[in-house]
């Protein structure tokens, strides 16, 4: 029996033999040769506007650009199906009135009419007129003429701007009301906002959890909303808020403090992320007191089976096993072991415990130099921008704490020579104090705005299909890597998860609400042991565990707190 | 929605809305004649007629100002006869344009040469009445009328009797920014400085040029100021490009 193929770009079953051939079908060849003629001619004209970067323009070849094209034929796709899906407020007609005063007329209809997401036709039955309407611009001679040359004496715009608004809000409250009624009809639907009765903050944290999603993000086409959803649902159950705010429940903060205190317990069952199948990575940076002591760890790792490589190997190496790398940064250049893309499985926890191991066993230390960057798969982010907004809120929210999360040294703790000290920002430099992501930027204006700091940011959301969070301090101890990463993991699919009706929304406030953010600098101007301080800290990071929501998430974070400092 | 999409959006509620209206204003085709009230002709001899006043100066403006706020109606009169003004510097000749209280655009320059220096056209842009003159002074449009408005020889103030009165509603089918009823729908007064009453039933047995021979001077009306007791001068209204700097 033959084997069905499909388009590349669109995933429709193709039948006509040439475009088996080429893979894709004769529209998405279409498009894809437009596409293609667009990079071209940007490429031949390099003083016109253009998108593409230097790289795309000089450095690569013909066979490159034309997957480049068929790459961004497929996004543009997907934004058309999504678009297709009716983002509209609504598809009715909503009528509201407004006066006017062109015709001294009071309560005269306006009807509207949603012809995208945002953009309404409103139709005037006093002047037979019909204008395209958004929330910020209308295509009357009012607005032309006069708010958008005094928009301060017209702050609500024309009559047609506010007319948009009001059917809005009709739209919405509609859509409110049919949701609740679908809702009681079945409750077993959105259980996610359903907020879940508080349960024993001082029970035991369950991390045996739904299994594995197949596919999870590492093998789903994250640019398909549809997919990712599904995946995210997986999050939504395992990792749902058990109604716990850790702001307002003394006795549950302190219980968890408590609990902090034993040794983390390393799971290795491949239930500590949440099951979405998200990937991870991690960067282990270490220094030695002997010359050469890298080369040895490198030769072992090989031997092992771990590395393709018996010598330490210059930065930026790549390849699909653990890399010995140079670091720059480091004493004699150090040792920078790079993971493969890992998930949650036990051989891949066993692989970073083995490469900890014959590290130490090697001499390796970690000092005030090394960090110990954490990746994780951009598997839960959208293509569109919301839930990157999200995580940057998140992460200005929180900046302070991550700081202090990521100084966390468990060995210092261990050996009761109290909590390790944050490296400094030299190599993961705060969020911009200016930072904002308006909600029509797209995802990749939204990542450049996030690394603010280019490589060198906290957050670097300058790769395509990871994020890197450069903030946590070099360590050798298994336990607290795994802790980093599922803290940071958990911020990404909180990001996902917590929209504006969310009921934790709260604790990502808006850029504008510097007052709520706790920055780094806030701290950093006064004493460790100022009393404002400490009370500051908890309070920022209580936000912070409700942010997380989730007993094994918050465990995770406590555990780090508690063993940093800033 | 790209730029693109909502240009074409645009265009495409442009031609739906001038279609709804085509009853009340249109341009005609090739062979056809007027048959409403007013109409105009273009430089390339097309014509578009219109059922009133109003939409006489929609379709000379090409701006929706029958569902614009007076005040918007009035900036756009302003704007079109620096226009204007403009494009009769091209020929060289000589205009100035005035609101209802001073100079707002003089293309004057100690580098041009006017063919009408000391007899400069005077672009009025008091209000639509006199915008629709204007054009008719700068050689944009020819106007024709079978009403007489911008000809009309009787100044007597007032909305009782007026063509586009409404006494029921109390609307002015042109001046729509104000409304000559109480809240009952009495009659109370007469609109303020109206320069559009037109006698009810006074028509022209054919149409008529407005010519600057013929054209009604506003100067009736208790607003309507002459040009030099208009002494307010705004700011950069004498400035042009030819004086910069640059």
């Amino acid at each position: 029996m033959p084997t069905a193929v499909n388009c590349r770009v669109c995933h429709r079953p193709l039948r006509a033999l040439i475009s088996v051939a080429q893979g894709v079908g004769p529209v998405c060849v279409k498009r894809a040769r437009a596409e293609m003629a667009t990079l071209m001619n940007q490429m031949q004209n390099p003083r016109a506007r253009s998108t593409a970067t230097f790289e795309q323009m000089y450095g690569l070849s013909r066979a490159e650009l034309e997957l480049l094209a068929e790459r961004a034929t497929r996004t543009a796709y997907l934004e058309r199906v999504r678009r297709g899906r009716s983002e509209r407020p609504t598809t009715e007609q909503v009528v509201v009135t407004e006066d006017s005063r062109t015709r001294q007329t009071h309560n005269e209809p306006l009807s509207v009419e949603w012809l995208t997401e945002d953009t309404a036709l409103i139709h005037s039955s006093g002047s037979d007129r019909g204008y395209a309407v958004t929330d910020h611009t209308c295509s009357c001679e009012d607005y032309r003429y006069r708010v958008v040359r005094h928009p301060e004496q017209r702050p609500n715009g024309c009559r047609h701007m506010e007319a948009y608004r009001d059917a809005l809000s009709e739209a919405r409250r509609n859509r409110h009301q049919v949701q609740t009624v679908s809702h009681s009809a079945d409750s077993t639907t959105d259980q996610a906002y359903v907020i879940p009765a508080v349960v024993n903050p001082t029970s035991q944290i369950l991390t045996s959890t739904r299994e594995v999603s197949r596919p999870g993000f590492a093998s789903i086409d994250i640019t398909d909303d549809a997919l990712r959803e599904q995946v995210l649902a997986v999050w939504r159950e395992n990792r749902a808020w058990d109604g716990v705010r850790m702001t307002e429940n003394q006795v549950a903060f302190d219980a968890l403090m408590a609990e902090a205190e034993a040794e983390w317990e390393y799971v290795t069952d491949g239930s500590v992320l949440g099951g979405t199948g998200n990937t991870f990575g991690v960067e282990l940076e270490m220094e030695f007191d002997r010359d050469g002591a890298w080369d040895q760890v490198a030769r072992d790792l090989y031997h092992e089976g771990l590395s393709q490589f018996s010598r330490r190997q210059g930065y930026h190496t790549r390849g699909p096993l653990w890399i010995p790398t140079s670091d720059g940064s480091l004493r004699g250049g150090g040792l920078e072991i790079v993971s493969p893309v890992l998930q949650d499985r036990p051989e891949d926890w066993e692989q970073i415990r083995r490469v900890l191991e014959i590290a130490k066993f090697h001499g390796a230390k970690v000092s005030a130099k090394t960090g110990c960057h954490t990746n994780v798969g951009a598997g839960p982010q959208d293509s569109r921008t919301f839930s990157w907004q999200r995580l940057a809120r998140a992460v200005i929210a929180h900046e302070a704490t991550l700081y202090r999360i990521g100084g966390a040294d468990s060995e210092a703790y261990r050996n009761r020579r109290g909590p390790g000290q944050h490296r400094g920002t030299g190599y993961a430099n705060p969020m911009s104090e200016t930072l904002s992501i308006s909600g029509d930027a797209t995802p990749e204006t939204a990542r450049r705005s996030i690394s603010n700091a280019g490589h060198y940011s906290m957050i670097n959301t300058g790769n395509s299909n990871r994020i890197e969070f450069r903030y946590p301090n070099g360590t050798l101890d298994e336990r607290q890597i795994q802790a980093q990463v599922i803290v940071t993991s958990a911020m990404m699919h909180q990001a996902a998860t917590i929209t504006n009706h969310h009921p934790l929304s709260d604790t990502t406030p808006k850029f504008s609400e510097h007052d709520e953010q706790f920055r780094r600098n806030v701290i950093a101007a006064m004493r460790s042991n100022d009393p404002r301080r400490v009370e500051a800290e908890e309070k920022a990071f209580r936000r912070f565990l409700d942010y997380l929501g989730h007993p094994v998430n918050r465990k995770a974070a406590a555990w780090l707190w508690k063993r940093g400092s800033v | 929605m790209n730029l693109e999409e909502a240009k074409e959006l645009e265009e495409q509620l442009h031609k739906t809305s001038e279609q709804a209206l085509a009853h009340k204003y249109r341009t005609l085709g090739p062979g056809q004649e007027p048959t409403l009230d007013f109409y105009l002709v273009d430089q390339e001899g097309n014509i578009t007629e219109a059922v009133d006043p109003l939409f006489l100066l929609v379709a000379a403006t090409g701006k929706w100002v029958d569902d614009a706020e007076y005040e918007t109606t009035l900036i756009i009169g302003m704007e079109e006869m620096r226009n204007e003004s403009r494009n009769l510097a091209m020929w060289g000749q000589y205009s100035k344009v005035y609101d209802a209280i001073g100079l707002i655009f003089d293309p004057d320059s100690k580098h041009a040469e006017w063919e009408n220096h000391e007899n400069p056209i005077i672009l009025d842009a008091f209000g639509p009445y006199t915008v629709l003159q204007g054009y008719v002074k700068a050689g944009k449009y020819r106007i024709f009328e079978k009403v007489p408005y911008l000809t009309k020889k009787d100044t007597t103030l007032g909305c009782r009797g007026c063509k586009y009165h409404d006494i029921v509603s109390g609307q002015c089918a042109q001046w729509r920014n104000w409304n000559t009823n109480d809240a009952e729908g009495n009659f109370v007064h007469d609109l303020p400085a109206c320069q559009h009453r037109v006698p009810n039933g006074q028509v022209y047995q054919d149409y008529v040029e407005v010519t600057t021979d013929n054209m009604t001077e506003p100067s009736y009306l208790p607003e309507w100021k002459p040009f030099s007791v208009r002494t307010e001068n705004y700011e950069n209204a004498r400035r042009n490009w030819t004086d910069s700097k640059q």
